[in-house]
């Protein structure tokens, strides 16, 4: 069954990685959560949280945190946005799927089976479809195992959260992750090797990182930011205010964009030994 | 009328500035058994990658089954099987893992004969490719290739790898093919390998086709360094004067010569002194060819 296609194959291969990614996902997002109950409780210890903040630049916070403090000790949503949501959780996504996307085509090639894959009669296009198929369905998994891990944790630490929001910002983050996974994937079809690939998929991913969030505080910066797929991933805080669709599909666009750049350009060039 | 199974017109690859193959011109009759013979380096690998749509040609085209190999590939790779060059497998599957990929890739192949293909070539398939030697790994790479009783396979230096048992298992392979009217292109760098199981061989020199000969002819003009140990001081006029002989030395009662051609002279001259031992050699084919066609260019 496993055999039976590129897409399976693929998933096959990744489910190790897959299964350490999910299990790294969970323990840092538990550890998180599970300090959030004592800041909740603990009014003083939120108060000393916020002033300790307070004592950075305002420009450090936002880099790193996603902007104001003024709801992160007293509401879930607004702790998680900051402690997860805005830089450990995306940016670990995104170092998957660089890496996911880096070994499609470029780590096959580098491995020298892609040779012998390619002289089965099958389109190009489809051995890159399908490796993009396996990217997307391993992220959405990736991205569920997240969700479902912070709802049983908000359970147990008796947190409300809204369940509709929380799989908005996960779709979120999963579009913002395939942008990335695809970058690398093109990359890897352009002719890059898969470290380059991954470096390269991860410097972009950095770089849009940083240019989102310092674009908030720096002003030369601002314009921009909308050049940044991170900007339309947290602009509209999807789990406060929910997902704002065209966001979702600037994002869902770019990641098709570099899909078909991948295909168009593995058609076209040679295959190296 | 005789059916060309592959065309090669002008064939031309330069990877940037480095030489691929240059200027190709070649035909392969259905049904025959065609070496591609040249010393690492001069391109054969390049063709055929051409050929499989791996890598684009700089100029000039090549059809297979009529069809071009760039804008119908896929139909072309439906009735090809392929063994690579540079052997490179997926080393976490077990071989029934890969062959089972592939056969899906190629929408189904007949099981049991790739059961008894793997029976006969002693292949294990439950072992993971990773812990398969070199030889092993071939055996899985000569499966794939024929599971699907392709009409024309292409096999890049396919014996490498093979001990003698199995390599005479794999003559007899290509032997069947051919008597099943399928077509072989086969390259190897080792000329008795090739004079023993093809009709025709195309001779390829530094990116450059040569030659394209029947085995026969070939034969024929055969070059060989032989080696006489005698029980006896002979002297060196006993050979001098044979035909396709030169390079003759005599010394201790050992006799050193190049023939080129039947043997069958040099052996009866020899046979009027006591004979303790006869050594032939094959030349290399670098040898071969300053032989045929001179110095050349080498480059």
């Amino acid at each position: 069954m496993m055999f039976d296609n590129i897409f399976l194959k693929t998933l096959r291969d990744k489910r190790r990685a897959l299964i350490g990614w999910a299990l790294v996902m969970t323990g840092m997002s538990l550890i998180y959560l599970a300090y959030w109950p004592y800041i909740r409780d603990n009014p003083f210890m939120g108060e000393m949280m916020i002033s300790y903040l307070q004592s950075f630049p305002p420009g450090l916070i936002e880099a790193f945190m996603g902007g104001t403090l003024g709801e992160f000790t007293t509401k879930a949503e607004a702790f998680l946005n900051s402690e997860l949501f805005f830089m450990f959780v995306p940016l670990s996504f995104m170092i998957f799927t660089a890496s996911f996307g880096s070994d499609s085509i470029a780590g096959e090639e580098d491995r020298g089976t892609l040779d012998l894959l390619l002289s089965n009669p099958m389109p190009r296009s489809r051995v890159v479809l399908e490796n993009f198929g396996a990217l997307a369905a391993s992220t959405f998994l990736l991205g569920v195992v997240l969700a479902i891990e912070l709802i049983i944790a908000s359970a147990a630490t008796s947190t409300n959260l809204n369940l509709i929001r929380l799989g908005e910002i996960t779709l979120s983050l999963i579009l913002l992750s395939l942008v990335f996974g695809s970058a690398a994937l093109a990359f890897g079809c352009i002719g890059l090797g898969p470290g380059m690939s991954t470096g390269a998929a991860v410097t972009l991913g950095v770089a849009s990182y940083f240019l989102n969030s310092l674009g908030a505080v720096i002003k030369e910066l601002e314009p921009y930011r909308k050049l940044s797929p991170f900007y339309y991933y947290i602009r509209a805080d999807p789990l406060i205010n929910g997902l704002n669709l065209g966001d979702a599909a600037v994002l869902a666009v770019i990641a098709l964009v570099l899909l078909v750049l991948a295909i168009v350009t593995f058609q076209r060039r040679d295959v190296s030994v | 009328m005789i059916e060309s199974v592959i065309r090669m017109q002008g064939l031309t690859k330069f990877y940037g500035k480095q030489r691929g193959v240059i200027d190709v011109d070649m035909e392969v009759q259905k049904g025959e058994v065609f070496g591609y013979l040249g010393p690492n380096g001069a391109g054969k690998t390049t063709t055929i990658r051409l050929l499989l749509d791996l890598i684009r040609p700089t100029r000039g085209k090549a059809t297979i089954f009529g069809l071009d190999v760039n804008e119908q590939g896929l139909e072309i790779r439906k009735r090809v099987g392929y063994i690579p060059g540079e052997l490179a497998m997926y080393e976490n599957m077990r071989g029934r893992d890969l062959l089972t990929y592939f056969a899906h890739l190629r929408d189904g192949v007949d099981w049991e004969f790739v059961e008894g293909m793997a029976k006969r070539l002693d292949c294990n398939l439950s072992q993971p490719i990773r812990s398969l030697s070199h030889g092993n790994k071939q055996k899985i790479a000569v499966i794939q290739a024929f599971m699907h009783r392709p009409e024309l396979l292409i096999l890049d230096e396919p014996t490498t790898g093979l001990d003698p048992f199995m390599q005479r298992e794999f003559y007899s392979l290509i032997a069947e093919a051919k008597e099943d009217g399928r077509t072989v292109f086969i390259s190897s760098h080792i000329l008795p390998e090739v004079e023993r199981m093809c009709d025709r061989v195309g001779i390829l020199r530094a990116g450059k086709l040569v030659t394209v000969e029947g085995v026969k002819a070939l034969k024929e003009r055969a070059l060989r360094h032989l080696e006489i140990h005698f029980a006896e001081q002979v002297p060196k006029d006993a050979f001098t004067g044979i035909t396709g002989i030169r390079d003759i030395t005599v010394e201790n009662g050992v006799m050193h010569c190049t023939v080129v051609g039947s043997l069958d002279a040099v052996i009866k001259a020899a046979s009027r002194f006591r004979v303790e031992n006869v050594i032939t050699q094959e030349p290399s084919l670098e040898e071969i060819f300053v032989s045929y066609y001179g110095e050349g260019d080498r480059t």
